[in-house]
């Protein structure tokens, strides 16, 4: 029967499109977004995808298929498409016919729920020698070492094993949640959605708890949560971050947050190698190889303590070697945090086998609503190209042609008077190439950064930022993670790959951040009119209205450019 | 079969045939046969007695018998799928009037009706009334009536004959009932040779002679059912059903689809002309859902066969042999630029020609279920829509569900058929409505409150039956707004709109897969720039986008558009003749002396028109000094 007040477009092809001005939009959003995955979230029309993976991730979270399917027929448009209640039965009803659990004896037990099922695994080639035997019809022991393999191998089969052996306490650790901040002396307090991914991820320490995926927005507070799931723990905790200033923000997020001392956290990078009951390390300290000895030392900090947590930021940037070394440390809680789960590798299939289902997912229009994030206004400023340029531009060679136009001198220009336009406002001039950084920041009197900057001129920098002493700084990409610039309120890019999604999202990120007054950030990206700048800027046009983000196009060719 | 029949040689042996014993009669039978040694001898001796039989080396069938079997045996074909009493009757008539093929269709062509295959012929002769009618000429007796004289007549006389048979029969066949035999004498126009005119009238089954039993009167005319069928009460007419309907032009949706996605990209043909597997598919992707209800259960890949069909036929497509390809045409681009009344204007003008009689309707759309059509309905209505014309005329634009119109159609179209013609005509009128006038929305189309199909003549009905002299589009009573266009460039149909998408589809690219309702559209430069070259303008797309859309057009999309759009310029290409000069002085004389084609192309270069003869111009060049090399060797220009 076609209800056409009703949200839900399930189409054929698995994706579920979704009406925002439907009066049944805000019931039916935190229903969906427990089984399917948001890909595109533009102004009135969201897509959402069901996948094996969103399928088993709702059965996780313990939504019965029953419940998904209720919810699809329930809120939809028009008649399912007859495949779907199917795939969905079949798919979904994947997910708990295998356990994993502890063996009485030592090791692990895989039960399936019933004897051909085990006959199928038994018989799978990729799970020769993980499952070392059977014990009988519907059981197989496992050694502990191969737990994380057997489950990617079994979700790779497209049978995800649900993992309730547990996980070693860990080194205790009593993490204590300031009330007030410790360096402004503002109130500190957990937002209702941080609570709730924190218990959500935590399941008051359960079995079915302890592992998995917060999904939050850039300005959200993924730090917050995770400081406070490692409190919800209690156990030393091995922070994985993407790079040392985003180590030492984080060092100092747990030290303005938590009663935690300077000894009890250590900072594991390049630098320094300090090895605390909280220990915060990067990425590219992990991944080091040691040429002359062959192989990644660092991965043995997994086992230096006796961690009792793992927390992974920016989850999809893990790099390969760290899901390896993850794989062998299943018995310890795990908790990743994203702003987006779509990994550019594609590994989402890993993500869900060895750190965990997705436990939360917040959507970054409420909390826009709720202003727990700034209203982001995009907004692209079409350049002419200097007439002189023109010709040498349309000359060049294809892969000259996009350096040509992002260094319109114009931008210089444009910068200016985007300043103009927000005095006072903190700023952030990005770009990509460090030589037009450093121009536009001696053309302005304004401090620069990039990839050469000293740590400690960084860190004088960011300060400065904070402080307000700074308005206005001039960075290459090596701001576009992990930079906490609190203030931000205005971006403006002046030149981009503006291919990445990860790159534009992370970007925006900077700005997210709630502001004071009206709560508004602006993001502007100055781009040549009619050059290859602009095809590339409509990918960026693209991906940023799936995302939600109000999008303006100013023109500013003409002589009489707006003001 | 009963062609072969010479009854003439066949009808004397008939009463002796009919005058011996049943065994006698059926050992004839096997005479000819492996069996014949098994014939009894008396049964040879009463054979031979009556005539036929002669003895020889043998048992042979004497003169005439031959045909008297054929027409015996045909009365046993008959018998095998009729029932007996029909083909009894059939062979009584083929025995007694002598019926032949030739006979029947002159008697089917006067009664309106025209046959194709000689089964249908013997199928219709025994199926119904005209062979029990046949049998009452045999009650009467053929030879009484006819008088039958053998004697030779000239062909002047028998065309004299036929003549006056048809003139009386005329008058009879315009009489509500069967006239007395006196009546229709009267009206012989050659009284002197009536036996002869009336054998001729009733030896081709025109004329029937019946008895009147009631009054004893005898009375020449049609079968008595004949009458009863044309005297029948008149019809009900239509009475107006309550209903909601909706047109779709769906055909139209389709052609404007494929047309666009031609001229976006033309598809490559076959060798024997058809268009290739893949392509097909790819143009039936692009098809727009129709509504279940409106479109006959057709394959996408057949809707798209037809939707090329109609725009090679309209020569809005084209196949162009040489490079292999089906293409728009310089026509097809200017109908797929006008708006979409202007577009469905061309097509209706069309339909509209054709129920004038302007155009072969059958040529310009006969295309689904052409095949379909009992080929003697085809073959007797070769101007069907001009007949569908009147009874759409007459309905007029109340609501009526198809099962209350058909039998009313039929009686309008053909006034004195049987009911199993009226069937036919009503299938007939079915077909044409739902293929064409449903198709291109001269007729919308609901569902009756009790099943069934609801039917309304359309603005574009009126239009096409000539009940309006222009087309006036009617307006949207509540103008629905089924598609939001969304900043990221995506244009979601939160309801089917056939037409829109078809509407769309000319500058919008469609998504893979995806049709009916969800996100169906993406706005690209390809597609945008593909349609501007089609020739649809910014603002044509802008207001279409505009008029559909839920919500208002977000700013960054209208911006794109307008751009993308504006983006587009048009350039001519040309052959030119183009003479390189080592400088701008001699640029200028040749140019002075090749006027006035010559132009100037650069500094360096002139240009001339592509059939200037290089050699002449050279020869004049030569006269004010310049040695022109023309790409040949010297030597050769030398000779040349």
């Amino acid at each position: 029967m076609t209800r056409l007040d009703n949200p839900l477009i399930v189409q054929g092809d698995r994706t579920v499109l979704v009406e925002v001005d439907s009066p049944r939009f805000a019931e039916v959003r935190p229903h969906l977004a427990r089984f399917a995955d948001l890909e595109k979230m533009p102004e009135h029309v969201h897509t959402y995808r069901l996948g094996a993976l969103s399928l088993w991730n709702a059965r996780a979270s313990g939504m019965t298929t029953a419940e998904i399917l209720g919810v699809l027929e329930g809120f939809a448009k028009f008649p399912l498409p007859a495949v779907i209640p199917g795939w969905v039965r079949d798919t979904a009803g994947r997910f708990g016919r295998l356990e994993l659990r502890r063996a009485p004896g030592g090791g692990l037990l895989l039960v399936a729920a019933d004897v051909g099922l085990a006959d199928e695994l038994a018989a799978l080639p990729p799970l020769a020698g993980l499952l070392a035997r059977r014990l009988s019809s519907t059981a197989f022991h496992v050694e502990l070492e191969h737990r994380g393999r057997l489950k990617v191998r079994l979700v790779e089969a497209g049978h995800p094993a649900e993992d309730l052996a547990g996980y070693t306490p860990g080194e205790p650790l009593i993490i204590t949640l300031r009330d007030t901040c410790a360096g402004s002396g503002r109130p500190f307090v957990l937002r209702d959605y941080q609570r709730a991914a924190v218990e959500a991820f935590h399941c008051g320490g359960g079995e079915r708890g302890g592992s998995g995926v917060l999904t939050l927005p850039c300005g959200a507070g993924k730090t917050i949560v995770a400081i406070a799931a490692m409190a919800a723990v209690g156990a030393s905790t091995l922070v994985l971050v993407t790079g040392v200033t985003a180590a030492r923000q984080w060092i100092a997020e747990l030290r303005d947050k938590t009663g935690l001392t300077a000894e009890q956290v250590g900072e594991y990078d390049g630098s320094t190698k300090t090895v605390a009951p909280v220990t915060v390390a990067t990425y590219q300290v992990l991944t080091y190889r040691d040429r002359a000895a062959g192989g990644m030392p660092h991965l043995e900090l997994f086992n230096r303590r006796d961690w009792g947590l793992v927390v992974y930021d920016e989850v999809h940037l893990l790099p390969a070697p760290v899901f390896q070394a993850t794989a062998g440390i299943q018995a310890r809680r795990r908790l990743g945090l994203t702003a987006t789960l779509v990994r550019e590798d594609g590994h989402e299939r890993d993500v869900f086998a060895l750190i965990g289902p997705r436990k939360a997912d917040v959507a970054w229009k409420a909390l826009e609503a709720e202003g727990w994030i700034a209203r982001a206004v995009c907004s692209e400023v079409r350049l002419a190209q200097p007439a002189e340029l023109r010709i040498p531009y349309l000359s060049a060679p294809a892969k000259e042609k996009h350096r040509l136009a992002a260094e319109n001198p114009a931008k210089l220009d444009a910068v200016r008077r985007l300043m103009a336009r927000h005095p006072g406002a903190p700023t952030l001039i990005i770009g990509l190439y460090v030589e037009q950084v450093v121009a536009i920041a001696d053309a302005l009197g304004i401090p620069h950064l990039i990839g050469s900057t000293a740590q400690r001129e960084r860190e004088r920098l960011y300060a400065g930022f904070r402080a307000g002493s700074l308005t206005a700084l001039a960075v290459s990409k090596v701001a576009n993670s992990s930079v906490d610039l609190p203030d931000a309120s205005v971006a403006i890019q002046v030149s981009g790959t503006f291919g990445s999604r990860q790159e534009e999202a992370q970007r925006l990120g900077r700005i997210l951040r709630p502001k004071p007054g009206e709560n508004r950030a602006w993001f502007y990206s100055l781009v040549t009119a009619d050059t290859v700048e602009q095809e590339f800027a409509l990918q960026r046009q693209r991906f940023l209205c799936e995302q939600g983000y109000e999008y303006r196009i100013d023109d500013w060719r003409e002589p009489c450019s707006p003001a | 079969m009963l062609a072969r029949v010479n009854w003439e040689a066949a009808c004397p042996l008939l009463p002796r045939w009919l005058a011996l014993p049943r065994e006698v009669r059926l050992a004839l039978l096997l005479v000819g046969s492996r069996e014949e040694g098994r014939l009894p001898r008396e049964h040879q001796v009463a054979l031979a007695d009556a005539g036929l039989l002669r003895r020889g080396s043998g048992l042979h069938l004497a003169t005439g018998v031959e045909s008297l079997l054929g027409l015996l045996r045909t009365a046993a074909v008959a018998e095998t799928y009729q029932d007996p009493t029909t083909a009894g009757s059939l062979a009584l008539a083929g025995e007694v009037v002598g019926a032949h093929l030739p006979a029947i269709r002159t008697r089917f062509a006067a009664m309106g009706i025209r046959w194709h295959r000689d089964d249908e012929v013997l199928a219709a002769a025994s199926s119904g009334e005209l062979a029990r009618l046949a049998a009452e000429a045999a009650v009467w007796g053929w030879n009484d009536l006819a008088g039958i004289n053998l004697t030779l007549v000239s062909h002047e006389h028998l065309a004299a004959h036929r003549r006056s048979g048809q003139a009386m029969l005329s008058w009879i066949v315009a009489q509500p009932q069967a006239p007395t035999w006196e009546a229709a004498v009267a009206h012989c126009p050659d009284p002197a040779h009536l036996p002869l005119v009336l054998r001729w009238a009733t030896q081709c089954l025109v004329l029937i002679p019946q008895l009147a039993v009631q009054d004893g009167v005898l009375r020449l005319g049609q079968p008595r059912a004949w009458y009863a069928h044309r005297n029948r009460p008149a019809p009900t007419r239509p009475s107006p059903s309550p209903g909601v309907v909706g047109e779709q032009a769906w055909r139209l949706d389709d052609l404007v689809a494929v047309c666009a996605a031609l001229g976006a990209k033309p598809a490559r043909i076959n060798k024997d002309w058809t268009l290739g597997v893949r392509d097909l598919r790819a143009l039936a992707a692009l098809l727009p859902v129709a509504d279940a209800r409106l479109v006959p259960v057709l394959d996408p890949e057949l809707r798209a066969s037809e939707a090329i069909s109609v725009g090679q036929r309209l020569e809005l497509l084209t196949t162009d042999g040489r490079q292999r390809r089906l293409a728009l045409t310089a026509a097809g681009r200017r109908w797929l630029a006008q708006p979409r009344d202007e577009r469905r204007r061309l097509i209706l003008d069309r339909l509209r020609a054709a129920c004038q009689g302007e155009l072969d309707l059958r040529r310009y759309d006969g295309q689904s279920g052409g095949g379909t059509y009992p080929r003697h309905l085809d073959a007797r209505h070769p101007e069907p829509w001009r007949l569908l014309r009147d009874a759409l005329r007459d309905l007029g634009e109340t609501t009526w569900t198809l099962a209350q119109a058909l039998p009313w159609w039929s009686r309008t179209l053909q006034p004195h058929a049987s009911p199993a013609d009226e069937r036919a005509v009503g299938l007939l009128c079915q077909q044409l409505v739902l293929d064409v006038a449903v198709a291109y929305g001269a007729v919308a189309v609901g569902e009756a409150p009790g099943g069934g199909l609801l039917l309304r003549l359309t603005a574009a009905g009126r239009y096409v039956c000539g009940l309006d002299a222009a087309y006036t589009p009617a307006p949207d009573l509540a103008p629905v707004r089924p598609l939001i266009v969304q900043a990221d460039h995506t244009i979601a149909f939160l309801a089917p709109a056939p037409a829109l998408e078809a509407e769309i589809g000319r500058f919008a690219e469609r998504l893979p897969g995806a049709s009916g309702v969800g996100v169906l559209f993406r706005l690209t430069r390809e597609a945008v720039q593909a349609g501007a070259i089609a020739g649809i303008s910014s603002e044509e797309a802008l207001r279409i986008l505009i008029d559909a859309t839920a919500k208002p057009l977000p700013d960054n999309v209208t911006h794109e558009l307008r751009g993308w759009f504006g983006g587009v310029r048009r350039a001519s290409a040309a052959l030119r003749l183009v003479v390189t000069c080592p400088d701008e002085a001699t640029a200028a004389r040749i140019v002075e002396a090749a006027r006035p084609d010559a132009e100037r192309l650069g500094p360096l270069l002139v240009g001339l028109p592509p059939d200037r003869d290089p050699l002449v111009l050279a020869r004049r060049l030569a006269k004010t000094g310049i040695a022109l090399a023309v790409g040949l060797d010297e030597d050769e220009d030398e000779d040349g």
